[in-house]
Parts: C-alpha cells; structure tokens; sequence
C-alpha cells in the first residue's frame, strides 16, 4: 500500500512539474505585432510607445489625434466627508468600498484632441488575470459634451507579447459604468496580465466652450477577502458573505485647459 | 451539487444517530453486543466516507482543469481514499480477532500500530498538499505568493490518534510478551 502511495504521489508530482514546465499555451497567430512608424509617430507626439498598446498606437495615427497631456492615478476624493456615514446617492453602496486598500490596478488615461476640435481620452488599464470581470470604472464629467464611446479591446500579456482575445459585453452607455472584460484563460500556473483600453470620444455642444475639459474616471478594483471558516466538528461558521466583497476605488482626474 | 449536498447531510445525520447508539450500548458493557455493534458502526462509517469521497472525486474532476489547486486536491482525495481503505480493512481485522478470542498476539500489533502509522501518514499528507501547493506558486507568477498551509484541527488530531495508536500497539507488545512468560511459568 505504501509502495502505491508513493507511486501515486510519485507521478502525480511529474505531472505538476511537467504542467508548471509546459509553455503557455496561447494562440501564436493572435500575437499582435509591432509597427514601429507608429511607435516613432506617438515617440515623436511625446509619448511612451511602450506604455500604449499596439492597436492603440495605430487609432492614433488613424484618427490623426493630437497629444495632450498623460494623467496618472491621484488621491481619491471620498464620496462624502465621512464615507462611512454618509454617501452621495450616486455613490457604490459604501459597506462594499475599502478606502485602505491598495489597487491592483495600474491605470492611466490620455487626453487627445482630434482636429474637429473634440477631446479623445483614451483609458488603460492593466492587471493579473482573475478568476471574475467585477472591475470596473465610472466617469463623472461635465455635461458640456456628449459621450461616445468609439471602442475597447482588451489583451492578454505574456513576456512582453500581446495576444488578441476576443471578449465583448453589453453595457448601458448612459450609466457611465464600464467593466473590464476578463478573456477566458485557464493553465496551470500561468497568469499572464490583462490590458485594455477604452477609447471615448467627447462631442462638443455647440452652445458651450470647448477650450476646457474635465473628467474624473474611478476605478473599483473587486477584492474578494479571505474567507475565514471555522471548524467546530461538525458546525462551521463563516463570514458574513454580505461582508465579503469591497472594492478598492482609486481616482484619476484630467483637468486640461487650453491655455494651460 | 444539491443532491450531493443532500446526500452529505442525510450521512452526517446517521453517523451522528450511530454515535449515541454507539455510546448508549459500551455504557451496558456487554461485550459480545458492543462488538456486533462496532462492526455495523464500521461498516456504516466506512460506507458513508466512501460515498462523500465518490461526491467529492465527481465535483473535482468536473473543476479539474479549472485550477492546479483543484488537481494538487484530487490527488490528495486519491491517498486518502487509500488510507482509509487500509485503515477499515484492518479495523474489521481486529474486530474478528476480537470476536474469536484471538487477542494476545502478534497479528493484533501489526494491525495497530499499521492504523496508527497510516493515520500520521494522512497528517503528514495534509501538510504536503500544502507546501507543494505554496512552493509551485511562489516559483509560478502567481499573484497570492503564500504558502498554502493547512492548519486545520484535523492534521493535529490525525497525528494525536496515530501517536496514541501507536502507543497502545507497544502497550499491547510488552502485555503479549508478558502473557507468553506467564504461559511458560505455569
């Protein structure tokens, strides 16, 4: 019986060498490649082409965008003076929001202008791939224009290459609430990165100026806490699942003016 | 998954009836009684693990490739499955013996001392799933770099059952050599 065991346990650690060994196993004719005139057109714009995506390399030259201006991460402004005793109506239910966490999200966010005269922000976000799509992010802006979304992709990223996934959901524009679409991928002991991008379009209003632009984009990265369980025999007791799920929100805020 | 769920209840509950009946019958101290019981109680028991490791083995090859943490604990329900096996087998065994008189001997010893051993090799099996698990990860790229220890009561308990087992087994060694000299003297 030991002998079996031992056999058992044997093969059994060859098989979880033998998957943790194994290339990933993602489609090599879905590689997106690189194009370097695009690479040196957003270098010359003042841009970090390794930054951006491949695909959005090319909208930008495409659309014939203009740079403005790049914005990162800042402190997050509560949604109340007290987030946990009061809330804007608009807010995400504040019993889900950790303010102490730290995001897992690294985000960024581009402002162009085409040459309409109408501001492009074009969104990134990157991360380990997850089990669940719950990430999400809301944009608050000004109703001196109009929202368009033109597009979203998102990639896989593995050593540096980008792979194609297709992945789509459907989502009310007028919430303003847009998720991060997780592709499908499952292999032992390998997780490549999840990065995509949004890229809207504000239209300007006739009536109103358009030399100035402001947007705040949040983003809610879902945390699943660790599930305590107690073993007393045959009772257990758990967290309360209500208490479970938090998302850690981090804000982004482009404020641009022309003259600025 | 209600079914199985259903199934794991309806089991708890007939172990948890077998227990008390268990306990009410050794309290009349009526050994021909106790041992006609014990062997229902094991037969029962033993049924009743099998089934919930069969569940089990369904519900983890239906995720299987959903996760390395999955496989690491398939494997684990197949060693165990074994163990438990072993463990019933010669748990009957000693049952017999004891039904026929066969008590001062050497067989009897064996067969404790291979329970013990077996049920600190389940421990020592629980520990290992976890470090194999937390080693594999922190070498993989994994996000959670944390080693998957099990620290649940079971591997402690495991390992005190197997100790104590092994302890009656050399208890059982030293009052069979001790019946055999007492033979001799006579």
């Amino acid at each position: 019986m030991q002998r079996l065991v031992k056999a058992i346990a044997a093969i059994s650690l060859i098989i979880l060498l033998t998957f943790f060994l194994i290339p990933i196993k993602l489609d090599t004719e879905k590689i997106i490649k690189q194009n370097l005139s695009n690479d040196e057109l957003v270098s010359n714009m003042g841009l970090d082409p390794s930054k951006l995506l491949h695909s959005q390399k090319k909208i930008i030259k495409s659309e014939n965008l203009s740079y403005l201006r790049e914005f990162k991460e800042d402190s997050l402004i509560a949604e109340s003076v007290n987030p946990y005793l009061f809330q804007r109506t608009w807010s995400v239910d504040r019993f889900l929001l950790d303010y102490e966490g730290d995001s897992t999200i690294d985000t960024a966010a581009y402002l162009f202008i085409d040459p309409e005269g109408n501001y492009h922000v074009m969104y990134n976000y990157r991360f380990k791939l997850l089990k669940n799509d719950h990430n999400h992010f809301t944009l608050d802006f000004s109703r001196h224009h109009n929202l368009q979304l033109v597009n979203y992709e998102t990639y896989l990223i593995y050593k540096d290459k980008e792979y194609y996934s297709d992945v789509s959901y459907n989502f009310n524009l007028n919430e303003k609430k847009f998720f991060m679409p997780i592709p499908r991928f499952s292999q032992y002991f390998k997780y490549p990165s999840i990065s995509g991008f949004y890229h809207f379009k504000f239209l300007n209003i006739g009536e109103y100026e358009s030399s100035f632009f402001s947007l705040v984009i949040k983003t809610y990265d879902y945390v699943q806490k660790q599930n305590n369980h107690i073993v007393l025999g045959f009772n257990s007791f758990r967290n309360n699942p209500n208490d479970l799920i938090r998302y850690v929100p981090t804000s982004l805020s482009i404020i641009y003016k022309e003259d600025n | 998954m209600a079914i199985l769920l259903l199934l794991l209840y309806l089991l708890v509950i007939v172990i948890a009836l077998f227990s008390i009946k268990l306990i009410k019958i050794v309290k009349q101290d009526n050994i021909n009684k106790t041992i006609d019981f014990l062997r229902k109680f094991l037969l029962v028991i033993g049924v009743a693990m099998l089934l919930v490791y069969i569940s089990l083995f369904i519900v983890a090859i239906i995720n299987i490739s959903e996760s390395e943490y999955v496989y690491v604990m398939f494997v684990k329900l197949i060693i165990h499955t074994i163990y438990y096996i072993s463990i019933f087998t010669l748990a009957k065994k000693l049952l017999d013996n004891l039904n026929n008189d066969i008590i001062f001997e050497e067989e009897n010893v064996e067969s404790i001392k291979k329970i013990g051993s077996n049920f600190i090799y389940l421990g020592v099996v629980e520990i290992i799933t976890g470090l194999v698990l937390g080693i594999f990860n922190i070498l993989s790229d994994s996000s959670w770099k944390e080693f998957r220890l099990e620290t649940n009561p079971t591997v402690i308990l495991f390992l005190i059952i197997g100790n104590i087992l092994l302890i009656i087994s050399y208890i059982l060694k030293k009052a069979i050599e001790i019946y055999k000299e007492n033979q001799l003297t006579i």
